[in-house]
């Protein structure tokens, strides 16, 4: 487990502010692009500094940790804040999910929600959608994985079928 | 044919034996007429004696013939009957080599063709086997693809989102049983 400088609680919002691996590369960006900005000499916070570039989503929720007192104050500690953050959410374990049909925010949120309580901890969502599965779900998890699928339940109709046909004598034998 | 030949030699040398023995006879008949011849002015009572001697030399030379010529008769069947009693053994014998000769041959040859016979059943049976093995395989994969093609086609375009969403919540549940999250 990673020791960080900063008080991992002040990254807590942002990790729950995202639930899949597409929103995950999409914030490292942002914070990429908002570290850039911290070069300025300017004062105050970070949502201060890069105001002009944070999307709404982001800047709230620096503004939230700025008003908990969780953000260091100065162009080196934030950008080393920063740093940290883009660790911590990299660290976050990943779930591959895939699913026959291409799911909305809220489910997905919900999901993760579950799945996330069901780990003991937040969890980032790898979405991929096959609709050869037919329905349901397969699972891949700290090298597992799962098949809940209605293609399994049919596969294994299928092969129970099977061997019933071949266990019965052949017509005319 | 060894055995002719020897035969053959003996015969001859039978043959020889008594014509030299009938020569010998005749020889000492001729001499002993010249010596008769000779003392014939001796008288007539001489002559009655030559007559009676030259009969008895000739019933005593008929006997010696009759004599050898009987022995190498009997010496001839003897040995005749010697040779073929060893022809006709080895000819049982050889006959014997012969018959446990093909009696072998027979057996590798039987054994030859049991043991290719038995390779070509195995040989069969396993590409029987892998034939329905494989024959097997492609029409299992081959109903698969048929079913998996009709439920996509019925159940893809049936279930609804929210049904959808119902069976992934399943899912979960079973994965949450199944402890695969923790």
């Amino acid at each position: 487990m990673t020791k960080f400088f900063f008080n991992t609680s002040a990254f807590v919002p942002f990790a729950n502010h995202i639930n899949t691996s597409e929103e995950l590369f999409r914030l490292l960006d942002q914070l990429s692009t908002t570290e850039r900005f911290l070069f300025k000499n300017k004062e105050g916070a970070i949502s201060q500094k890069a105001r002009d570039f944070l999307p709404a989503d982001l800047a709230a929720i620096f503004k939230e940790i700025e008003e908990k007192g969780l953000e260091p104050a100065g162009d080196e500690k934030q950008q080393q804040f920063i740093k940290e953050l883009v660790k911590f959410l990299k660290e976050l374990p990943l779930v591959k999910m895939t699913l026959a049909f291409e799911s909305t925010y809220n489910f997905v949120s919900q999901v993760n929600n579950v799945i996330s309580n069901e780990a003991g901890g937040k969890i980032i969502l790898d979405l991929v959608v096959n609709q050869y599965i037919i329905g349901g779900a397969i699972f891949e998890y700290e090298g597992k994985i799962k098949e809940y699928t209605l293609q399994e339940k049919l596969n294994d109709s299928i092969e129970r079928l099977i061997k019933i046909q071949l266990a019965q004598p052949a017509p005319g034998r | 044919m060894l055995e002719v030949s020897t035969l053959e030699i003996l015969l001859g040398f039978s043959v020889g034996l008594s014509l030299v023995i009938l020569l010998l006879i005749i020889f000492l008949f001729v001499k002993s007429e010249n010596f008769f011849g000779r003392s014939e002015k001796s008288g007539r009572s001489d002559r009655r004696l030559k007559n009676r001697l030259a009969k008895k030399f000739e019933e005593e030379a008929g006997k010696q013939l009759e004599q050898a010529i009987r022995t190498s008769t009997e010496t001839l069947e003897k040995l005749i009957k010697q040779n073929l009693s060893q022809i006709s053994e080895n000819a049982y014998k050889q006959n014997q080599q012969l018959a446990v000769f093909i009696q072998e041959q027979e057996r590798a040859v039987l054994k030859e063709s049991q043991y290719l016979v038995a390779n070509n059943v195995v040989k069969i049976e396993k590409e029987l086997a892998d034939y329905k093995a494989n024959q097997l395989t492609k029409i299992e994969q081959q109903i698969h693809q048929i079913v998996f093609a009709a439920a996509r086609e019925v159940l893809g375009r049936a279930i609804s989102l929210s049904e959808h969403e119902d069976m992934v919540n399943k899912a979960i549940e079973r994965a949450k049983r199944d402890k695969f999250f923790s």
